[in-house]
Parts: C-alpha cells; sequence; structure tokens
C-alpha cells in the first residue's frame, strides 16, 4: 500500500504540475524509503493534488503534512485512505470533506503549515480550495520495461480513441527513443507491444494496487487526461489541443510567408504587418543573397564655417584596420554607416552632421563656430573575378567615387 | 483491392494525427532549458555592447531623433522607449532605468526564477530597443526576436532553474517531459531561416556561378575577423566548391536534420558552418544566436553525452 500511495503521489504531483511526464521507478525499495524519508514532498503530493481537484481537505493535509508543528494534527491513516480512496477513485470531494478540509488547512497554515509552500502557495491554494470539489483524472500510462516482464498483464481501460493511441504509440516509437530507453532499464522500444494503459485510475486500482505489476514497472508516464464520462473537461483538452495545432499551423504559415522568396509581396506583407504587432516581424533571410554586396562604402563628413573654410575632416572607421575586438563592441556603428548613408534615411543626417561636430577635434586656428557639415559618400566597386588567379581577400585600396549626399546646416 | 484514391477523411485524420504527435510528443524539458539559458547569455551581451551608446541610439537628441522616429514609426512597430520623457537629461535616466530593469529580467531568466514572466519582460524590452532605432538592427536582431518569441511559448523553467528548486521539487529525481509544440515550432522556424536563405541566394548569378564568396571576402564591413589563408580565395574552383558548399549546408542539412540516421551529422555540419563563419565575419552574435536556435536539435540523448564532458566532482 506503501508502494502505491508513494508511487501515486509522485504521478499526481508530477502530472499536476507537468502535464506529461514520465519517471524511473528503480524498485520497490527505492519507492518505499523514499515515502518513509520525504514528508515534505508527501505534503507536496497533497498541495498539487489540491490544487487540481479543488480539495480543501488535501490543502489541510498537506499543511499538516509539510509542519513538524502540525504533524500531530495530522489524521489517521485510515482516514486518509479512505478519502484518499474517494478522491483517486471517485475523483469528486464530498462537501463534507471540504469544508472539514477547509478547517483543516486554515488550522495547518496558520500552525506554519505555510513553511513548505509559501505565501504564494498559500494563495493558490485559498483561491483553488475555494472551488471544491471539482473532478479530476488522470491518465496513467504504463509499460513494461525488459523482455522478462514480457507478459505479466495488458490492460486497457476505456481507451476508445483509436487516433490518440495511435499518436502515442507513434510517439514512443519516433520521438526520443533514447530517453526512453535511458529511463527504463530494458529495451523500451522493442517491448512497446507490451505496455499497457490505464485510462482512468478509477479503473485501475486492480492493476496498481493488485501488487501484481507494480515490481515490474520501468517507466510511466502520466498524462493529466479529463474523463470522456463527463464530457466538459475532455472537450476542454481537445479544445485546448486543436488550439495549440491551429496556432502553430498558423505561425508556421507566417514564418512561411515572411522568410520565404515567394513573391507574392501582398500575403508577404500581410504577414510581417501581422507578426510586427507581436514583436516577431522581420524582412526575410536574404543575407548575400540574392547576391552579396559589390561594393564598399565610406562615409565622410567636412566641418565648415559659413565661408566655406573647412575647419576639419571626419571619416567613418575604416574596419578592418581595427581589431576584432573593437569590431565587436563598435558592431552597432558598423550598422549605422552601412545604413544611414542612404537616401531614405536623409532624415538622420541633420542628426549625424551635428553628432560629427561635437566629437570631432579640430587642430588651433580652426576653433571657429562651424555653420555646416559636408557629408559625403565615397565607393569602390568590386572587380569581377576572372582568369586563373581571382582577387585577394580584404577590400581593395581606395575608392573610385565621390559625391555631396548633403551640404547640413547646423543650429 | 480497392484502389481509388485517399478518401479526405483519412487524408485529414493522417494530417491531423502526424501533426499532433508531431506537436506533443512529450520531450526532455532540459531542451528548453537550454535554449533559455543560451539566449539569456546573449542577450546579456547584446545590452552590453548597446549600453556605452545608449543616449546616442535612443535619446531623443541622439542619432535617431524623437522626431525622425515620430516621423516614421509605424504604429504596430511599438516600442515603450516611445513614452519616455521628451527633456534629454530626465530621458537619459530613464533609459538607464530601463536598461537595467531589462539587465535584471534577463539575469532572472538565466537563472529560471519565474521564467515565463522575465522572458516576456526581456523580450518586450528587446523589441523595444529594437524598434525605437531600425538604423542600427540587421538580420540577426530579427533572430534574437524570433527566439525570444517562442521562448515565451516554452515551459524552459522546468529543468536548470530556480523554478524548478521551488516549485517542483518533489520530481528531482525523476526526467521531467513537456509537450514538444514550443520547441517544434522554433525548429521550423530555424529550418525556414535556411532553406529560405539558400533559395533567396538561388536568384543569383553569383551563387550559381561560383563567385558570390570571392565578393564576400572583400567586403570590409563583415569579412577579416581573423587572419586567414588568401590563396584559396584565388583559386577559382576552390572559391566555387565553398560558395557551393554554403548553398549546399543551407539547403540539405536543415531536412537531414529531422531523421534520425543523419540527424548529429547534419547537426555538425551545420555547427562547423557557423563556427568557420564566425572566425572569419564580423557578424556579432548572429551565429551564436543561430547556434542557440539550432541547439533545439539536441535530444536528452546528446545532452547527456554533452555532460560527459562537464567536469566530475570525485564520488
Amino acid at each position: 500500500m506503501l508502494i502505491f500511495l508513494e508511487q501515486m503521489r509522485e504521478f499526481i504531483a508530477v502530472a499536476v504540475l507537468d502535464g506529461a511526464h514520465q519517471m524511473k521507478v528503480d524498485s520497490e525499495r527505492d519507492v518505499a524509503s523514499r515515502f518513509v524519508n520525504h514528508q515534505v514532498e508527501l505534503a507536496q503530493f497533497h498541495f498539487h493534488f489540491a490544487a487540481r481537484a479543488g480539495s480543501g481537505w488535501d490543502f489541510g493535509r498537506a499543511g499538516a503534512v509539510a509542519s513538524p508543528v502540525t504533524t500531530s494534527m495530522s489524521i489517521g491513516f485510515g482516514w486518509f485512505r479512505a478519502v484518499a480512496r474517494r478522491f483517486f477513485f471517485g475523483m469528486t470531494a464530498s462537501m463534507s470533506t471540504a469544508v472539514a478540509g477547509r478547517f483543516f488547512f486554515a488550522v495547518a497554515i496558520v500552525l506554519g503549515g505555510f513553511f513548505s509552500f509559501g505565501v504564494v502557495g498559500v494563495g493558490v491554494a485559498v483561491l483553488v480550495g475555494l472551488g471544491g470539489g471539482r473532478s479530476m483524472v488522470v491518465e496513467l500510462r504504463l509499460h513494461v520495461g525488459s523482455a522478462r516482464d514480457k507478459h505479466v498483464g495488458q490492460h486497457a481501460f476505456g481507451e476508445n480513441d483509436d487516433g490518440y493511441q495511435n499518436c502515442h504509440k507513434n510517439r514512443l516509437e519516433h520521438d526520443e527513443p533514447r530517453l526512453q530507453h535511458e529511463n527504463g532499464p530494458g529495451d523500451f522500444i522493442a517491448n512497446l507491444g507490451c505496455s499497457w494503459r490505464a485510462h482512468y485510475i478509477r479503473a485501475t486500482p486492480a492493476a496498481l494496487a493488485g501488487g501484481v505489476c507494480l515490481p515490474h514497472l520501468a517507466t510511466v508516464t502520466i498524462m493529466p487526461t479529463p474523463p470522456t464520462a463527463t464530457g466538459r473537461s475532455d472537450h476542454w483538452l481537445q479544445l485546448r489541443r486543436r488550439c495549440i495545432n491551429g496556432m502553430a499551423a498558423i505561425l508556421f504559415a507566417l514564418m512561411v510567408l515572411q522568410g520565404m522568396p515567394l513573391n507574392i509581396n501582398a500575403a508577404s506583407y500581410a504577414a510581417r504587418w501581422l507578426c510586427d504587432w507581436v514583436g516577431a516581424g522581420h524582412y526575410g533571410w536574404s543575407m548575400f543573397a540574392p547576391d552579396p554586396d559589390r561594393q564598399n562604402h565610406r562615409i565622410s563628413a567636412e566641418i565648415m564655417d559659413s565661408d566655406d573654410h573647412v575647419l576639419a575632416t571626419w571619416s567613418m572607421p575604416r574596419w578592418p584596420e581595427h581589431s576584432s575586438l573593437v569590431r565587436f563592441r563598435q558592431h552597432r556603428w558598423n550598422e549605422y554607416y552601412d545604413n544611414v548613408w542612404m537616401n531614405h534615411h536623409s532624415r538622420c543626417w541633420p542628426a549625424l552632421a551635428q553628432h560629427i561636430v561635437r566629437t570631432t577635434k579640430r587642430s588651433p586656428g580652426n576653433e571657429a563656430a562651424p555653420k555646416q557639415v559636408r557629408l559625403i559618400a565615397e565607393t569602390k566597386t568590386l572587380s569581377i573575378p576572372s582568369g586563373s588567379r581571382w582577387p585577394k581577400p580584404g577590400p581593395p585600396e581606395g575608392y573610385d567615387d565621390r559625391w555631396v549626399l548633403s551640404i547640413e546646416p547646423l543650429p | 483491392m480497392k484502389n481509388d484514391g485517399l478518401s479526405l477523411r483519412q487524408f485529414w485524420r493522417t494530417l491531423s494525427t502526424s501533426w499532433t504527435v508531431f506537436l506533443h510528443a512529450p520531450i526532455d524539458v532540459r531542451r528548453f532549458a537550454f535554449v533559455r539559458i543560451g539566449y539569456a547569455l546573449l542577450i546579456l551581451i547584446y545590452l552590453a555592447i548597446l549600453y556605452p551608446d545608449l543616449e546616442t541610439w535612443f535619446g531623443p537628441t541622439g542619432l535617431y531623433p524623437a522626431e525622425v522616429d515620430a516621423e516614421t514609426k509605424l504604429p504596430q512597430l511599438w516600442s515603450v522607449l516611445r513614452w519616455l520623457p521628451t527633456e534629454p537629461l530626465e530621458a537619459g535616466i530613464w533609459l538607464h532605468r530601463i536598461f537595467w530593469l531589462h539587465i535584471a529580467c534577463t539575469l532572472l531568466l538565466l537563472s529560471g526564477f519565474c521564467s515565463r514572466l522575465n522572458a516576456l519582460m526581456v523580450y518586450v524590452l528587446l523589441i523595444s530597443w529594437q524598434n525605437r532605432n531600425p538604423l542600427i538592427l540587421d538580420g540577426e536582431d530579427g533572430v534574437f526576436r524570433l527566439v525570444g518569441f517562442f521562448l515565451l511559448l516554452m515551459p524552459s523553467g522546468r529543468a536548470w532553474s530556480i523554478d524548478r528548486l521551488l516549485w517542483n521539487r518533489s520530481v528531482k529525481d525523476a526526467c521531467a517531459l513537456a509537450p514538444a509544440w514550443s520547441l517544434r515550432l522554433l525548429q521550423l522556424q530555424m529550418v525556414v531561416i535556411f532553406v529560405s536563405a539558400a533559395l533567396y541566394k538561388l536568384g543569383g548569378a553569383a551563387w550559381w556561378d561560383g563567385s558570390a564568396l570571392s565578393y564576400v571576402v572583400r567586403l570590409d564591413d563583415t569579412f577579416g575577423r581573423f587572419r586567414i589563408p588568401a590563396w584559396p580565395f584565388e583559386i577559382p574552383i576552390l572559391v566555387r566548391l565553398m560558395t557551393w558548399t554554403v548553398l549546399a549546408v543551407e539547403l540539405i542539412a536543415p531536412l537531414l536534420l529531422w531523421f534520425r540516421e543523419t540527424r548529429r551529422w547534419a547537426l555538425l555540419a551545420i555547427v562547423l558552418f557557423h563556427l568557420s563563419n564566425e572566425y572569419a565575419m564580423c557578424l556579432f552574435l548572429f551565429h551564436w544566436i543561430m547556434l542557440v536556435g539550432w541547439s533545439t536539435f539536441l535530444t536528452s540523448g546528446d545532452l547527456q553525452s554533452l555532460s560527459r564532458f562537464l567536469p566530475r566532482s570525485a564520488p
């Protein structure tokens, strides 16, 4: 029974927290010792179980178990077993247990139960506990891990969803076989056909508590699954899964429309517009494409007074002359100079002119107040590689074109 | 045997089942955590580079002034920095506050405390910096946004995190799993990036005739990070082979990643591709954020193998 309770504790705590979980059960002894030594974990189990099932009683139990001060308040194991059975297999906490649970919960919390959960845990407990009596179903999937355990038993309870069954089977075959293998003592995949599945806990006491199968468990996968019988929760899970599927399909479509060179500009624009609202927009992935740049460029400037006299000259850094560390640190400047010289960014040129004046040192005799800045662009076109020897790596010297971008008056 | 084609119902059922299997298969939560940690570390470097020039890039009188921003901004390109005061001194103070808030959230994300909340904060602030000044952006900023977006959807705090210590202690000896869909989306995104980059390149004559790399190595703003031998770039056939190798890696490796037999080799090819480019080119954090994205293809088995290289304490 201890083994059973311990397993249930871990199963459900994990299921509540993670949604889907796989754990390894090493041995009967290991499970039993963990049960004895980890009171706090036991309390957490109650807490998570209660959070899931909305059971005030279990909050009380959690608080009581968690706090050494209130351990003495822990209600007897028999009662626990009885009510636990109700929780595990009956699924619904009755009004009386819920009310009693809230009482115990309140007392336990006051006496120190919150040491385990903290303020947030208490808040969640109160909120969920007030809702008490919600049904809870956990789907267990039990698998035989090694060849020698092959024919211990097979049980399938209430599984009527072929799609999901196939999905489960495919998942094990297709995804993470290594993980499955590592967590099980035997070749998990080879024994796939010997897996058991139980749809509801209420249907599994014989399989779980009968003692026939427990020593043979290798891996256990748990997924919280709403009952098909009650309808509502099942629909909720289905709906959630469908929503995720739909959202994934939409996001994938947006990825393709935004990123791929599809030449359907209106759709790509719409996709980008939509993605921009959530911050995930971009202009496609045309890196060095369709052809790499065939031009190096440089921006320079002449700071002038009113007489067209050049007070100082300025030029953007020549990047190949800098160390890789400097280039890394100056990366944003590199991008800025790469973009700002384009005509559609001409609105930013006055700010660039002022920045140049602020940061450029002038030689003695040229301290007159500058009146304007002449921004100059220079370009060097890269030669087309031909012949038996192509050009060496590295930018060619000099620039073969030069023009004035703008003359920016200073305020 | 009846063979009059697949029924629409069957097709839809097969499609939806496969899509469900693909998206909802439980996977090792450490894979999410790996992305979280890598991303947070890169964001810290990203921000550190911005810090010296905060007012210059984002201030109301900086190189992208507030009035220019007001004229050119699009409503969908939102930024919390637009709420800053217009007075430069006060705006500067607020810029620093937002910067340090961003750093704090990134550190919390790195440590895995309230991971989802901090991922959201990091993402919102990152978008805000980027949308406030588009002049200093390039492709890698888009990758940062996308990885941040998909990280929002991931349960990245379930492993290697304070969240796990605080809220998930009861499963410390279990190998936690979570549905894969958010990770799958990032995987798909990475594949789309690579494949679309290759398709764009296929539209250029220089990539077909193999001369593209000859141009790339002569660009002054991107090439020349560390010293490389010049002679391979002077021999036409070698340049052509290198150019076509780039195309092949970008086009084929992302597809081979999906098959068990070829996944590790494809991943190795991609890692080598990025590291060699990182050696030769100055693209800031582009290759590293791409590697974070590709790390989504590391399975728990790979993580286990990698962990063997880590130092272990004596028993």
